[in-house]
């Protein structure tokens, strides 16, 4: 590489104020500067501290699981009738989804700082189960942040999290009636604020600076993975790469790696009814300046909706925002009875439960697909699997499932 | 023109040839509604408040607690918006020209209405405003501070208990108006202030700089102002406190004037309390 190419590489991350252009920073409250700067700190000291990494390393190959197949679906390959199909498998991971790579890599980081006892939210609950998995390896209490609609649609999570000794604490928004993901980010700042001593394990790649890098950082193994593996089988990188997303983690994790490799087309799926990136402006909530759905003044997020509650999000991390205010990466959204659709196509032809989540990413990816010829090459990021769905995909089918 | 500076710091310079402290009262904008809320600010003016904050209204406001959370949410509910907040200001101000007038809030809504555009509209309204989620390494903190600046209005800085000796010599290096010191780690209304290490947080703060200091977060009650009229503040914001009784007494009374003098009372008692 030349130094003018390391210079203008896409991958050097935030500048040292925590921004990705105009997007990202460092909007918090006085209270939790200190803590902020100190979790920089320790998060550069750690990355280069070679005894971290290899116990980081570790862990992710005997307790997560990893490295996890980039699998040829070949029978969904020939059913949508275009470019190959690779599965990058991140539901196969211990619990089910991309989550604990980040988990692992911020517990560690907290054991790292002496720090002793964990604060996160969670959407679905995969954020949730992987720190209280974490947590209890690493003898951390937890206390989770999830809202009430999610508790109800993700019971299963809720109920996990408990196994592990984790506590989960309900969240509304100000009405008191609803709380959705947005509701337990905003009520885990408030309890991180209220005990700064703690350690804030932040679930995706959003937050204050410096959040969505440390989440980048530990998700990238995906990316990782997946150039390693598709050269190994192909002899050459994919066309195109597809992931959902809510806030940001798990697409972040697979592309961060490809971001200079001009020659593969990256796709980010969001919800329709929560497509921040096509739909939403600029503003600065939760700590972060990126594309969000507001309310004209700014003065709320407008309600949003999502089969998957992982999606769910009025916003994203701000290094989506730069990537597509640079047009490095195609933001899109499918729907829900589009995902509901695919998530049942990957069932019948590969039988692979997706989560609803990836089931957004894999939507979108038969459209690309299915106008690219055979020779080229997809990949698709499952990212959860669909365990935690089931009683959702229950309701909705009814009689259907039975025939 | 009114010459903001020194509206604060008469108020201040006054108060300290009295040998008195600021009162300092806190209410949210549209809660219970537009008008309403106007009424209050005119009545708190007249109980003899020194200073006011009018807070402007964020769903997802990371610092403050239950009480003011859900003032938020009804008056966001019942249409307040940041245009109708700064109307607010501008109708306090027409009413009393000696009260001092503080902004506060976080900062996407002056970002969405536009920096410049924000200090030029409160210019000769506002002496002062106060935005949670502003730190120094942030763009947009110091061009909403020269936007202010050119308007002689005043970006106030929070000092907490987590901030250490170093940063509140860069905090208040360039501050101006007043410096707000945070009494309890974490958000409005819930912990209840220590006589001790407010005093001990004031006293490190004075070590670096001359402007008065105020003292706010977890004092809610008229014995709550009893004690804290003895804390080395040279004045107290209360806000959860006022703005617990509006909830209250907006359940069993809809009579805007009603629920101003309701408060006004309310204040005065605090007020009392605050120099006796
Ligand atoms: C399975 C799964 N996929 C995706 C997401 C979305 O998060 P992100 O966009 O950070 O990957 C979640 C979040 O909870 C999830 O549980």
């Amino acid at each position: 590489m030349t130094i003018e190419e390391i210079k203008n590489s896409l991958k050097n991350g935030p500048n040292d104020k925590g921004y990705y252009g105009d997007f990202g920073g460092r909007y918090a409250p006085e209270i939790l500067m200190p803590n902020l700067i100190e979790l920089e700190d320790a998060f550069e000291q750690a990355i280069n501290d070679k005894s971290f990494i290899d116990e980081f390393d570790y862990y992710l190959k005997d307790y997560v699981g990893r490295p996890n197949p980039l699998y040829f679906a070949e029978q969904l390959t020939k059913k949508i009738g275009g470019a190959k199909i690779y599965l990058k498998s991140d539901h196969l991971n211990h619990l089910g989804a991309h989550k604990i790579n980040n988990s692992l890599f911020q517990i560690l980081l907290a054991k790292y700082m002496g720090k002793t006892k964990i604060y996160c939210e969670t959407g679905a609950g995969a954020h949730l189960i992987a720190t209280a998995a974490c947590g209890a390896r690493f003898n951390f209490p937890v206390i989770g942040y999830m809202g009430k609609d999610d508790i109800f649609l993700q019971s299963t999570n809720v109920l996990k999290a408990k196994l592990f000794g984790a506590e989960v604490v309900e969240c509304v928004d100000g009405t008191g009636e609803k709380g959705v993901l947005k509701d337990a980010c905003t009520s885990v700042l408030k309890a991180w604020s209220s005990d700064p001593k703690a350690f804030y394990c932040c679930g995706s790649a959003i937050g204050p600076h410096p959040f969505p890098k440390i989440v980048q950082y530990a998700q990238s193994i995906i990316g990782k993975e997946i150039k390693k593996q598709i050269l190994e089988k192909e002899n050459r990188l994919p066309d195109a790469i597809v992931a959902c997303i809510g806030g940001g983690s798990n697409l972040i994790g697979c592309i961060h790696d490809f971001l200079d490799d001009k020659e593969v087309a990256l796709y980010g799926v969001e919800a329709e009814h929560s497509s921040a990136l096509t739909n939403g402006s600029i503003g600065i909530m939760q700590g972060f300046k990126s594309f969000m759905l507001q309310s004209n003044d700014g003065s709320a997020t407008l309600d949003t909706k999502s089969l998957a509650s992982g999606i769910n999000f009025y916003s994203c991390g701000p290094e989506h925002s730069y990537l597509k205010s640079i047009g490095r990466v195609n933001y899109t959204y499918a729907t829900d009875e589009e995902a509901f659709s695919a998530f049942q196509l990957l069932c019948k032809t590969e039988g692979i439960l997706p989560a609803f989540e990836p089931s957004f990413a894999i939507a979108q990816a038969i459209k690309i697909a299915k106008e690219m010829d055979s020779d080229k090459i997809v990949v698709i990021n499952i990212c959860g699997r669909g365990d935690k769905d089931i009683d959702t995909a229950e309701r909705m089918l009814g009689d259907k499932l039975g025939k | 023109m009114i010459n903001l500076e020194n509206r604060i710091s008469k108020i201040f310079k006054n108060l300290k040839s009295e040998n008195k402290k600021a009162f300092i009262s806190f209410t949210t904008a549209g809660y219970p509604d537009e008008d309403t809320s106007l009424e209050i600010i005119k009545s708190v003016a007249d109980s003899g408040a020194n200073i006011h904050e009018i807070s402007f209204p964020h769903a997802e406001a990371q610092a403050d607690g239950p009480i003011i959370q859900l003032a938020n949410i009804e008056s966001i509910k019942n249409g307040i918006n940041f245009e109708k907040v700064i109307n607010i200001a501008k109708k306090s101000r027409e009413y009393n020209q000696d009260i001092g007038l503080v902004m506060m809030g976080y900062l996407n809504n002056i970002f969405i209405y536009g920096i410049d555009k924000f200090a030029k509209e409160v210019s000769g309204i506002i002496d002062a405003v106060i935005c949670v989620d502003l730190p120094e390494d942030v763009i947009e903190e110091r061009l909403l501070k020269e936007a202010l600046k050119k308007e002689n209005i005043a970006l106030i800085k929070l000092v907490t208990p987590t901030t250490s000796d170093e940063r509140i010599q860069k905090l208040v290096k360039d501050a101006d108006g007043f410096i707000y010191s945070v009494n309890v780690a974490g958000i409005t209304g819930v912990k209840s202030a220590q006589i001790d290490m407010v005093n001990s947080q004031i006293s490190r703060i004075k070590k670096y700089t001359d402007l008065p200091v105020v003292s706010g977060f977890g004092i809610k009650t008229e014995e709550d102002v009893k004690v804290f009229s003895k804390s080395n503040a040279d004045g107290i914001v209360i806000g959860s406190g006022i703005v617990e009784k509006i909830q209250e007494v907006s359940k069993i009374e809809t009579n805007k004037s009603k629920i101003a003098d309701f408060v006004k009372d309310f204040c005065s008692k605090l007020i009392i309390n605050l120099n006796s």
